[in-house]
């Protein structure tokens, strides 16, 4: 059987990356490399992913440099800066504009942690000024940003890893693994269940509320935080975490959720640089506002090869494999199976222990080596385990999902024209024109 | 003519309503219909539908009936003064650019007048220039080639991305002579646009501003220009792709975009 994609056992991680995991695994977090073979970092947005997240990660991580500071909100802004002072004596540099950011010749690589709606306007721009990118998931807002980011990320060598650290984590790894040696049988079925991490519930999200639209405040670049977006008056519960929840700037619980889970889905059928054939999606979108995704969601996938994909937002959190002789569950937290002798039997060429160990105390697991994985094929140039192409197609998964939803029918898609078959409005909802002056 | 939904109508004027609750209702339900008449196969109705939502979008006030709640963008003199010269809208600005924004979805010939009619809507036009975007109409072409004369160099930067994204002659011809203009941002924006449309002619156009005295324009045409090379690569016209990336590589150009160039020719 083939070796997945980037799925490979820790020994042979190990050597690719020259011991350095392993260097890292043991040594205490003060024993820095040399600064020439640190990675120069700029963090484009600070808010609570960017900052709670990446940069407190990164801090700790020895082989990391914050080099650099951009968002939009002064306030993300001085947090973020008072954390990288406090933490190594030195204040960052700090930006409104990422495009002044990406002037700067000394950063090598960016983490973007933005709203969807500017991942790939600054991921390109960051590429064609020569930088590595750390994208955060969903890769892209629109199918065809997402085929745009592909070409110009081959075009300049690039090395971009995807946020989708799932892919990092042993557990998915594993689980991943098994299903495709077949300790389930011929797989037959997939359910993301984009429900309530650690319950048996579904993620019915409030439709939130109406707010009095008014003006910015002083410390936010409203303007700017809007970029590509279509304009809308300023709105508290627009901006920030909440942005996720409107279908101009992120596509709501599928593409949060359904870009770890149906990413891990496309891992363990072999269709990273493919995708389904057939999208069957059922979404119920409020009619109050303001959040305007699909707050219920259940959508069918049919892959060329008979599997179907069932992503909903019901029944837990992880994903399920089933097959002719069993099933796989795997979360965050668990990984079980219909007869644990399937979990038990040894797995050519995956040490788990290590990962297991370094996964433990971690708040989301595989943060930490998926960091590292994008310093090492920094490095080395090889792709991530979460490259550019499987983050968009995994991406695309989830958009597929929402236009379904959207338009109330089924539809047919060419994964490798990426087109649907005869349906005018849906091949216009690949992707949406960006408000000027910006441009993809 | 087919039977347009009666409540559409409703929907329209309730786009405008105060209450925020009811806006959203009113153009989510119609969201709703534009996506339930845009499957393939009906036509008719689609051309319907874009007819009562094109009228709504260009509709006037009657004289001296006033426009409730349009001014909301008109924040500063110049754009009071020009609006001033247009004639009153009957609906105001949110209802025109949710209908502007729906049209584009239809994206048929029945919507292409009315939308060309607001890009000389000051408040609706960009809204409406996004909607021309995906329509394959020639005469969308020609309304976008039209509304490069319009004033608001931003305004004009989309509708030049808009532009290229037509692989059309007369679009690449729009281009190249807005590749010349006195504004900036519009230079800038064409050689982004010229860029896109894989015609090796552009090239020299593009490394001409390579050498511009805006280190922001120079840095727009580095790019532009290595983007052009893929562009003609992907077309097909290898030998014109590796012409610009020898010249990428003779010349003053960037780092990264040399990269590109070795990459490209496995050097």
């Amino acid at each position: 059987m083939n070796q997945p994609q980037g799925l490979i056992g820790r020994r042979s991680f190990l050597k690719k990356s020259g011991g350095s995991a392993l260097a890292l695994a043991a040594a205490p977090a003060t024993a820095r490399p040399p600064v020439n073979d640190r990675v120069v970092v700029g963090l484009i947005g600070v808010g609570v992913r960017g900052r709670d997240h990446h940069l407190r990660k990164l801090l700790r991580n020895p082989r990391a440099q914050i080099g650099a500071i951009c968002d939009v909100d002064r306030n993300h802004r001085d947090l973020a800066a008072g954390m990288v002072a406090g933490q190594t004596q030195r204040k960052p540099l700090v930006y409104s504009d990422f495009r002044a950011l990406l002037e700067r010749k000394d950063i090598d690589g960016v983490v973007i942690s933005t709203p969807d709606h500017w991942h790939s306007i600054i991921a390109i721009q960051a590429m064609e000024a020569g930088k590595d990118v750390y994208c955060e998931k969903p890769l892209s807002l629109f199918i065809e940003e997402g085929r745009r980011m592909v070409t110009v990320a081959r075009q300049y060598g690039s090395v971009v890893e995807v946020g989708s650290q799932q892919r990092s984590d042993w557990r998915f790894r594993q689980a991943v693994r098994l299903v495709r040696e077949n300790r389930v049988g011929r797989l037959t079925r997939i359910t993301a269940h984009l429900g309530n991490p650690g319950t048996t519930e579904g993620a019915f999200i409030h439709p939130g509320e109406w707010e009095p639209v008014g003006t910015p405040p002083a410390e936010l670049d409203w303007n700017m935080w809007l970029g590509p977006a279509p304009y809308k008056d300023y709105s508290p519960n627009r901006c920030h975490f909440e942005f996720r929840y409107y279908l101009d700037h992120s596509g709501g619980r599928i593409t949060d959720w359904g870009a770890h889970h149906n990413d891990i889905a496309q891992w363990a059928l072999g269709m990273d640089e493919s995708g389904p054939v057939q999208i069957d999606g059922q979404g119920i979108f409020n009619k109050s506002g303001p959040y305007d995704y699909a707050g219920f969601l259940r959508v069918r996938y049919q892959y060329a090869n008979g599997v179907e994909l069932l992503c909903e937002n019901e029944g837990g959190n992880g994903v399920r494999f089933e097959g002719a002789d069993g099933w796989i569950f795997v979360s965050r937290m668990t990984l079980e199976a219909s007869n644990p002798e399937i979990l038990k039997a040894p797995v050519a060429g995956v040490d788990t222990s290590a990962y297991d160990e370094r996964n433990r105390n971690e708040e989301i697991p595989g943060t930490d080596d998926h960091h590292n994985n994008w310093f090492d094929c920094i490095r080395s140039r090889q792709r991530c385990v979460a490259d550019i192409e499987t983050g968009h197609r995994s991406a695309t998964v989830c958009h597929l999902g929402n236009i379904s939803m959207r338009l109330g029918r089924a539809l047919e898609w060419d994964p490798a024209k990426e087109e649907f078959a005869s349906d005018t409005t849906a091949n216009l909802l690949k992707g949406k024109p960006f408000r000027a002056p910006w441009r993809l | 003519m087919p039977a347009i939904n009666p409540a559409v109508t409703q929907w329209i004027g309730q786009m405008g309503d105060r209450d925020q609750v009811v806006a959203y209702f009113a153009y989510h339900s119609l969201e709703e219909e534009v996506f339930k008449v845009s499957r393939p196969g009906q036509t008719a109705a689609q051309a319907a539908l874009a007819k009562v939502l094109g009228e709504a979008l260009t509709a006037e006030a009657k004289p001296g009936a006033g426009t409730p709640g349009s001014a909301s963008f008109r924040n500063n003199a110049f754009l009071t003064a020009a609006a001033q010269q247009m004639p009153e809208p009957l609906h105001p600005v949110r209802v025109r650019t949710g209908l502007a924004r729906l049209l584009g979805y239809l994206s048929n010939e029945t919507a292409v007048p009315f939308l060309a009619r607001a890009l000389g809507d000051l408040d609706a036009r960009e809204t409406a220039r996004q909607a021309l975007e995906g329509n394959p109409s020639e005469r969308a072409t020609d309304a976008l080639i039209a509304a490069l004369d319009s004033p608001g160099p931003d305004f004009c930067a989309g509708v030049i991305h808009s532009l290229a994204k037509r692989n059309r002659a007369k679009a690449a011809a729009a281009l190249r002579k807005a590749a010349r203009d006195p504004q900036a941002e519009i230079r800038i924006a064409a050689l982004q646009g010229l860029a896109n449309i894989p015609e090796p002619a552009h090239d020299g156009i593009i490394a001409e501003a390579t050498l511009a005295a805006s280190p922001n324009e120079r840095r727009t045409a580095h790019v532009a220009r290595a983007r052009l090379a893929a562009n003609l690569q992907s077309a097909g016209n290898g030998p014109a792709a590796e012409r610009i990336y020898r010249a990428i590589l003779a010349a003053d150009s960037p780092e990264p975009q040399k990269k590109a160039a070795r990459l490209a020719l496995r050097l």
